[in-house]
C-alpha cells in the first residue's frame, strides 16, 4: 500500500470554508490524493489543523470509488490516537467534536 | 412537494469521486409525493394505481376503459348519464341483455309510450303463473268485458259470500217485529215453525213502528190456536260484510223465562239496514221508538258464548233452539268494545256502546 505523502500536502482554503460553514471551527485544511496504477483513487488523506494547533489526519481509504474505511489519527498528550469509522461523515463529526472540546 | 432524500451524505472536507455521485442520485429516495408534482401529461398507467381499498379513482369525462377488467363488489350511488357502447355489455343486469323488442333471453324496455310492447305473447298475460282469459275458464284470470264490468253468467250463487241470520218469534198469537239480518243485502226470506204442520204468519211489517230510514224487516207471528207454544222462523240468507263475530239478540220475558224473539247471524242488524247502528241499535222494532215492558229484557248474549252456539247451529237447528235446549240466562258482563261490525263497503270497526235496553249477558248451561 502507498503510504500517504506528507510533503504533497496542499493548503485547501475552500475545504476550510466548507468545515467553518458546516461546524462553525476555524482550520486549516491540507489534502494528499494518492492513486493506485490504473490511476483509481485509493487514499485520501485529509489534515485538519485546529486553532489551537492541533492536527487531526482522516485518512480515506476507497475501494472501487467508495469509501472503504476511514481512521482518525491525532496527538492527545503526546501520545497518538486512531480512531476507524464506516463512513467519512461520523469521522468529521468526530474530528468537529474534538475541536469544539478544545476550545471549551 | 415531494420529499427527496439524498443517496449519500458527504463530509465537508470530503474526497468527491464520480462512484460517491453516482450513489448520491441512485441510492436517493423521492416520497410524499402528491397531485401538484405530477406533469398534466404524466399519463401514469393502470398499473402504477391501486383500486383496492379506499382508493377512490375518478374516470375523466371522456375516459375510456380498454381491456377485459374486472370489477368485484357492487356499484353503488346513483349513474349520472348512460352505459352505452354496442360491443359491450353495458346494457347487461345479471349477463341479460336489454332490448327495445320483445326477443328470447332479453329485458324487455317499456315502449316510447311507457308501455309493454304490443306484441308480447306466451306466458306475457299470466299473474303468479295464473293466465288471463277473457271469459270464465278454469284457473284463469278474468277480465273485463268491453264494458268495464265482468262478463255475463260469470258469479255464481256459490262464488258469493253469503251468510245466513235468522229470526224468531215464540210470542203466541201476536205479532213480533223483527228486522232481518243482511237487510238489502238479502235474498227472500224463507219461513218454517218449529214443528211441523203449524200455521205461522209472515209480514213485511204488521203495526209496526219504522223509523226514516228503510230497513228489511218481518212480523213473524206463530198462530196455530190449537197447538202448544212453538217457534216460528225466518231465515234470510245475505251477502256478508264481516262475519268475524256471530250476533245474538233476544227478547226475553223475565218473568215467563221464554225467549219471545230472537236474531242470529254474523253480523250486527245494522248492516244493509242503513249502516247506523245507533239508528237499528237492536232487531227488535218494536222497541225502538217505545219503552221496554218491565218484563222484558233485551239481551245480546257475550261474543264467546255466541260462537260457540254459533258452532252448533245446523240447518234444522237455530240458535234459539240451542239456547232453549242447553242453555239459561246468566250473569250481565262487561262489554268491550271489541265486536266487529262492518258497512256495506266492508269497512271494519268496532261497536262502541250498546243501547240502553240492551243488556250484554253470558249464558250458562242448564
Amino acid at each position: 500500500m502507498t503510504k500517504p505523502n506528507h510533503a504533497k500536502l496542499q493548503k485547501v482554503k475552500e475545504l476550510a470554508k466548507a468545515f467553518k460553514v458546516r461546524y462553525n471551527r476555524n482550520v486549516e485544511v491540507f489534502r494528499a490524493l494518492t492513486f493506485n496504477q490504473d490511476n483509481e483513487l485509493k487514499e485520501a488523506s485529509i489534515h485538519i489543523m485546529s486553532k489551537k494547533g492541533t492536527r487531526f489526519i482522516l485518512n480515506e481509504f476507497l475501494s472501487d470509488g467508495l469509501t472503504d474505511y476511514v481512521t482518525i489519527t491525532y496527538k492527545v498528550d503526546d501520545t497518538a490516537k486512531t480512531s476507524k469509522y464506516k463512513r467519512y461523515i461520523d469521522a468529521e463529526i468526530s474530528v468537529a467534536d474534538l475541536i469544539g472540546q478544545e476550545e471549551i | 412537494m415531494a420529499d427527496l432524500t439524498r443517496g449519500y451524505t458527504f463530509g465537508a472536507t470530503e474526497t468527491v469521486t464520480n462512484t460517491k455521485l453516482h450513489n448520491l442520485v441512485d441510492l436517493g429516495d423521492v416520497s410524499a409525493i402528491v397531485n401538484t408534482d405530477i406533469a398534466s401529461g404524466a399519463a401514469i398507467e393502470e398499473s402504477k394505481i391501486a383500486f383496492d381499498g379506499s382508493t377512490v379513482v375518478l374516470v375523466g369525462n371522456t375516459q375510456t376503459i380498454t381491456g377485459n377488467k374486472t370489477f368485484t363488489g357492487s356499484l353503488t350511488g346513483s349513474l349520472t348519464g348512460s352505459l352505452t357502447g354496442t360491443a359491450s355489455n353495458a346494457d347487461t343486469v345479471d349477463s341479460i341483455h336489454a332490448s327495445t323488442a320483445a326477443e328470447a333471453n332479453k329485458l324487455l324496455a317499456l315502449n316510447a309510450s311507457a308501455k309493454f310492447a304490443a306484441d308480447i305473447t306466451g306466458d306475457a298475460d299470466t299473474v303468479d303463473g295464473i293466465h288471463a282469459s277473457s271469459g270464465a275458464a278454469a284457473n284463469k284470470l278474468l277480465a273485463l268485458n268491453a264494458s268495464g264490468i265482468f262478463p255475463s253468467n260469470v258469479v255464481s250463487s256459490a262464488t258469493l259470500r253469503t251468510a245466513s241470520g235468522v229470526v224468531t218469534s215464540g210470542t203466541a198469537k201476536s205479532f213480533t217485529q223483527l228486522t232481518l239480518p243482511g237487510g238489502a243485502y238479502g235474498f227472500y226470506p224463507q219461513v218454517r215453525s218449529q214443528f211441523a204442520g203449524r200455521k205461522i204468519s209472515a209480514r213485511i211489517s204488521e203495526d209496526g213502528m219504522v223509523g226514516s230510514s228503510y230497513i228489511a224487516s218481518i212480523a213473524l207471528e206463530p198462530t196455530d190456536p190449537q197447538t202448544a207454544l212453538f217457534v216460528a222462523y225466518a231465515q234470510q240468507t245475505y251477502v256478508t260484510a264481516s262475519g268475524e263475530d256471530y250476533f245474538i239478540f233476544l227478547l226475553y220475558d223475565n218473568v215467563t223465562k221464554q225467549i219471545n224473539g230472537s236474531y242470529s247471524a254474523p253480523d250486527h242488524p245494522c248492516y244493509g239496514n242503513g249502516d247506523d247502528e245507533n239508528e237499528v241499535p237492536h232487531p227488535f222494532t218494536d222497541y225502538w221508538y217505545k219503552p221496554l215492558p218491565n218484563n222484558l229484557e233485551i239481551i245480546l248474549v257475550e261474543k264467546n258464548i255466541a260462537k260457540k252456539i254459533q258452532k252448533k247451529t245446523t240447518r234444522k237447528k237455530g240458535a234459539v233452539d240451542i239456547i232453549n235446549e242447553e242453555y239459561e240466562v246468566g250473569a250481565i258482563t262487561e262489554f268491550k268494545k271489541d265486536l266487529d261490525i262492518s258497512d256495506y263497503e266492508s269497512n271494519h270497526r268496532k261497536l262502541q256502546k250498546l243501547h240502553k235496553d240492551i243488556k250484554y249477558r253470558k249464558l250458562k248451561l242448564k
